[in-house]
């Protein structure tokens, strides 16, 4: 089981170097110019062509991509901000935090409040319970965040008052953006249970564990939904490597200091170093999700867990 | 397996409220109602808060003059010299005096301490001064320095020339962005100096938790009147509504930038202030009077007369912004109240354009960004256009590469905004109106190139007498009015909130607000 | 049929079940009557389809909820109606007092638990033993069915498709149960396997004193291992007697066709011998005799009416009208 880990971990770099190579590109034939973008419109063209020069961005393309490679692969420094001057790998480990508090609350919601619907949705199928979590499933998934964020700040906080309106410390301050960025995944994950746990209800060892004796909740639980679990993980996994990167409208809304946030700025402000290292922080990221979620399915599956031997 | 689901859930809350604890503790909002720092009746308020809409980029003003950072920084740090009430220059760390044309002598006051103890030198002020004219940031005030010249005669004691006579000179000297800097402190912090500032100005920077707050505290040992308030905290709340949410709730006591759709409500509030000053900022619709068909001054002028700029104002900014008639804003110097914009007549466009060999109107690309407001003044004017034969398409991107296409003088039109970053209109004028500053990335992206134009922009900028440069700018904006290489359409304003208890709070053109003088009630 | 439900371990009386698919109701039990006495088993013949399975579902109680109902009829089990009963008291039966073995052994068990867990789950629900001794009476339980004990902490998929089966039955009579309902246990399983698996089940038969009902359309397996034999047709018994009266005297055209079609060593054959037409569509039952259509000898009254049960020998019982005029 190490030595699968260690393997998929050494794949990464593989993974690594395209992203790094696509991104670089990327950014090197969009339009418009990072200098310009600094020193805004009062600049003249000398103070702009020397800060370009000072930014190496008169270089052609491959001296700059493998100046950046080489500081990475040998110093794992990955630039200066442009607008800020500081270490991208400060700025992008000033918005970690943030980040991840606001991913894991939502995915907390999302898998506490989603499973156990599906469950039930799909133990009392085409029930009045059932129809209606299909409808709000559906509903979720296609509520847009700002739309959703917006409502509750104007019940909770200014008509209510009962929430506060900004921020991430307190627990307070997280509950509205957590719901409102936890919608899409609750619909998802609930969806995914209850498609899941459809099929494996009606699996022949089903019947043999009733024929056992057994009540009915735990077969549910500790049978049905112990197998139907690998789907449900996958989706789980592939929603929080979304939340660690998109979370942009949330974070926005509810001023949270986030990635996403600082993509968004990065992007509009050509603040190249910032995108390419955030980029990089979020490829590592949902690479990570993706290998914690096969170790999972190690736990889950014994026929899974033979293989990664 | 019951122990086992139950672990890993046990374990998952844990890792959240972990997380709680550790990152954003500084911010101590609370739910509406009171904030932490309300009075209990008598008890005086030692905290001023304020939202602003983005996070500053940095604390060094050679990294960056973006109006957060300076709003920032701007209370930090001092400059040799001030506006007083007048808009005239007025000694502020020093005395000046010109030896000739283009040689200056700043005669240090003494005492002044930074923040970390040291005294003001005039080995700092050349320190600063160097260092303004290497930076690419600060190139558009101390371009002209010539930095060989720069000569510490004694300790409170400063000379240097600049390679041209410059009037505006000393107006921009007295911008933020400009502000002396501890040598010291600037040498001992090296890179990190950005999250690190040090000035002589009434507040010294205490902590910054990028993204979400920063806070300044009172100079103890400033050299003039000391801040009224002693905490400051300045706080990040990107979504306007938001912002105005927070002033209402008690949770703020300035917010920036209101958005156009909360000014009412806060207007009408009995618990809030609403101060509102006109900016620096102007939009325009430009042309490229390189090419055909905006290369005739008449096809221009027609454009200006099939519009309504006072309509389209009104339309779009509701009451919020003033239509322009000059090509920079009315409060900037030498502002002239007597220049007219061409007023709206269709009629009469169609009879230019017929002179000018287009009696059936033309196609016509308006390019903009992506900001609404710009977008509303070219579908407006699309439409308006159409009256008189002209057929537009309207080429929408975004920002960066908006720039790029225009500053490559591929767009025969756009919708674009100027802001100036000093009070003197040398800046913005010779830098967008002179034909040496056409292409090579330079601001003249309306290309105009005309001889009477860079003679008004010259005497403004090289004549001392403020009389004459009053004339210069004068007869420039009568003139830009009729060659109009810019329809202006309307000069922005700023809205601040305040609560009721605020008071002595100044508005800056700017938006670089400065928070000394403000007290509680 | 005169016995008294006090002598019988099982006695199905008039039981009816129907499933609803589609709008449609499907008869898949129509008043059927069988019983089975204590050490008895019982060789349960019929065609795929023909609710032999729903029977046996039944009995348990473990149909499937949303598609089916028990629309009429009596389970006495011993001395006890288990239709009337509430859930919990047939949790308690099940497993205990009847237990049941299916038919694909390959999806018979939960993949993600060991065998191991698996017994113990099953000796758990009924026993309360401490967690030492719930190993050891699994472990135990495996070398009966000729599992080395070692073994007890391995999967499911790593077990071959007769060795699962073992499993299946270990678990099955981990609580030694009074009766023991085996649908087709072994035709999913090659043949050499599958006598394996025939003899364990007679060995442990006779071990643990159990009675049996032994589903199959295999009418060798019935002749090796049953005592009666029933022969299903179409929702209902069609015949019924002990083994040997059954297989040399049989009665029903139906059964006659059955033993028909089994290929002869000994005749050189070119084509199996089918029986004519299809099984009857379960939404749509012939009226009359529901064998009628394809019965070689069927006549007027077999159309029109469905026939009683008449007793052929004592123990030997046949739903026809017509008399069996085949054999001396």
């Amino acid at each position: 089981m190490i030595k699968y880990i260690a393997k998929r971990l050494l794949m990464l770099i593989p993974i690594l170097l395209v992203v790094t190579f696509v991104i670089f590109t990327l950014l090197y034939i969009t339009p418009g110019d990072p200098a310009k973008m600094i020193l805004g419109t009062t600049a003249t063209d000398e103070a702009v062509a020397q800060l370009r020069t000072e930014l190496g961005l008169d270089q052609p393309f491959l001296i700059q991509y493998l100046n950046y490679m080489k500081d990475l692969i040998f110093h794992f420094d990955i630039g200066t901000s442009y607008s800020t001057r500081q270490p991208v790998i400060q700025e992008i480990m000033n918005c970690l935090p943030a980040t991840l508090k606001l991913a894991f609350s939502s995915i907390l919601i999302a898998v506490v409040v989603g499973i156990p619907i599906g469950v039930i949705s799909a133990v009392k199928q085409y029930s009045i319970f059932d129809n209606i979590v299909m409808v709000l499933g559906l509903v979720g998934i296609s509520m847009p965040v700002f739309w959703l964020g917006l409502l509750l700040i104007l019940f909770f906080s200014v008509q209510m008052g009962w929430l506060p309106a900004s921020g991430y410390s307190s627990w307070q301050q997280m509950i509205m953006p957590a719901v409102t960025l936890s919608a899409q995944s609750i619909a998802v994950v609930a969806r995914m249970t209850r498609s899941s746990m459809l099929e494996e209800i009606r699996k022949d060892y089903i019947r043999t564990v009733r024929m056992k004796g057994q009540t009915e909740m735990r077969i549910t639980i500790f049978h049905g939904l112990r197998n139907a679990l690998i789907p449900i993980v996958t989706v789980i996994g592939t929603q929080f490597g979304s939340l660690l990167g998109g979370a942009v409208m949330c974070e926005t809304i509810f001023s949270i200091p986030g990635i996403g946030r600082l993509m968004v700025d990065s992007i509009k402000a050509r603040d190249f170093p910032v995108v390419q290292g955030g980029v990089l922080f979020i490829a590592i990221g949902f690479a990570l999700v993706n290998l914690i979620v096969d170790i999972i399915y190690a736990f889950l599956d014994p026929k899974i867990k033979a293989q990664y031997k | 397996m019951t122990k086992r689901i139950a672990a890993l859930l046990l374990a998952a809350a844990m890792a959240v409220c972990s997380l709680t604890g550790c990152g954003g503790g500084g911010n101590n909002s609370e739910t509406g109602g009171t904030s932490e720092t309300a009075a209990a009746a008598g008890e005086a308020k030692d905290t001023l808060t304020v939202v602003m809409a983005s996070d500053a980029a940095s604390m060094d003003s050679a990294d960056t003059i973006d109006v957060y950072s300076q709003m920032v920084y701007g209370n930090i740090l001092e400059t040799l010299v001030v506006l007083d009430e007048n808009g005239e220059v007025a000694p502020g760390l020093a005395e000046y005096e010109m030896l000739d044309d283009v040689t200056y002598q700043f005669k240090l006051q003494e005492g002044v301490k930074f923040h970390n103890g040291e005294e003001m030198k005039a080995s700092d002020v050349a320190f600063t001064i160097r260092r303004g004219c290497e930076s690419p940031v600060l190139n558009y005030l101390f371009s002209e320095v010539d930095p060989d010249t720069i000569e510490v005669v004694d300790d409170y004691t400063v000379k240097f020339s600049l390679r041209n006579p410059s009037a505006p000179f000393l107006v921009n000297l007295t911008c933020s962005p400009a502000g002396i800097v501890s040598e010291k402190a600037v040498t001992e912090a090296g890179d990190n100096y950005g999250m690190n500032p040090v000035g002589t100005g009434p507040y010294k920077f205490v902590s910054w938790q990028q993204g979400t707050e920063i806070r300044l505290e009172a100079f103890e040992d400033y050299h003039g009147e000391k801040a009224k308030i002693k905490n400051l905290v300045i706080r990040l709340i990107p979504e306007g509504t938001n912002r105005t949410i927070e002033l209402e709730s008690g949770g703020a006591d300035i917010a920036c930038d209101i958005p156009t759709t909360d000014i009412s409500r806060v207007e009408a509030d009995e618990n809030l202030q609403l101060e509102s000053i006109v900016s620096y900022a102007t939009t325009f619709l430009g042309f490229n009077c390189e090419a055909e068909p905006f290369d005739d001054v008449r096809v221009r002028q027609a454009v200006c007369y099939a519009l309504d700029y006072e309509g389209i104002t009104q339309s779009i900014m509701q009451g919020y912004a003033e239509p322009a008639t000059t090509p920079v804003s009315s409060e900037l110097l030498f502002n002239d109240e007597t220049v007219e914009h061409i007023p709206y007549d269709p009629e009469k466009a169609k009879e230019l354009l017929a002179e000018a060999g287009y009696p059936d109107g033309f196609d016509m690309v308006i390019t903009t960004d992506e900001r609404k407001e710009r977008n509303d003044i070219a579908t407006i004017a699309q439409s308006q256009l159409a009256e008189v034969g002209i057929n537009v398409t309207i080429d929408s991107m975004e920002w960066a590469a908006f720039l790029d296409k225009v500053y490559a003088g591929e767009a025969q039109s756009y919708v674009l905004g100027w802001s100036s970053a000093v009070p003197d209109p040398d800046m913005v004028c010779y830098s967008c109106f002179h034909s040496s500053m056409i292409g090579n990335g330079n601001n003249n992206v309306a290309r105009i190139n005309d001889p009477q134009i860079d003679e008004y922009l010259d005497l403004g900028r090289t004549s001392f007498d403020t009389e004459t440069r009053a004339q210069a700018y004068s007869d420039l904006y009568h003139y830009l009015a009729e060659a109009v290489p810019w329809d202006m359409m309307w000069v922005d304003s700023k809205y601040v909130g305040l609560a009721s208890d605020v008071q002595g709070f100044e508005m800056d053109p700017m938006g670089a607000y400065k928070f000394a003088n403000v007290s509680f009630q | 049929m005169e016995h008294t439900s006090n002598e019988k371990l099982l006695d199905i009386r008039d039981l009816s079940v129907e499933y609803h698919s589609n709008g449609k109701i499907v008869k898949a039990v129509s008043n059927l009557n069988l019983s089975l006495d204590k050490g008895e088993t019982l060789g349960f013949v019929g065609e795929t389809g023909a609710g032999k399975t729903t029977t046996a579902l039944s009995v348990l109680r473990i149909l499937p909820e949303l598609p089916s109902r028990i629309t009429g009829g009596e389970i006495w089990f011993n001395g006890e109606n288990l239709l009337l009963k509430s859930q919990k008291e047939m949790r308690q039966i099940r497993g205990k007092e009847i237990s049941m073995i299916f038919q694909d052994p390959m999806t018979s068990l939960d993949p993600v638990a060991t065998v191991g867990k698996q017994i113990e789950e099953m000796i758990g629900l009924h026993e309360n033993l401490p967690k030492k001794e719930l190993r050891e009476r699994a472990a135990q339980m495996l070398e009966q069915v000729g599992i080395k004990r070692e073994r007890i902490d391995d999967y499911p998929h790593q077990f071959s498709g007769g060795m699962k089966q073992r499993v299946v039955i270990a678990m099955a009579l981990s609580c030694n149960p009074h009766l023991l309902i085996a649908d087709e246990p072994t035709t999913a399983l090659d043949v050499t396997i599958q006598a394996q698996v025939l003899e364990l089940m007679k060995k442990l038969k006779q071990q643990y004193q159990m009675s049996m009902i032994m589903i199959t359309h295999d009418l060798g397996i019935v002749a090796e291992i049953c005592d009666t034999v029933a022969i299903m047709y179409a929702g209902n018994i069609v015949e019924y007697g002990k083994v040997a009266q059954v297989y040399e005297n049989f009665e029903h055209p139906y059964t006659e066709a059955l033993f028909d079609s089994i290929p002869s060593l000994d005749e050189e054959q070119d084509e199996l011998k089918v029986i004519s037409g299809l099984t009857p569509d379960p939404t749509n039952l012939p009226a009359g005799c529901p064998f009628h259509p394809r019965c070689p000898y069927a006549g007027p009254e077999c159309a029109a009416q469905a026939p009683e049960i008449r007793e052929v020998e004592p123990g030997h019982i046949v739903r026809c009208h017509k008399k069996c005029e085949r054999r001396a």
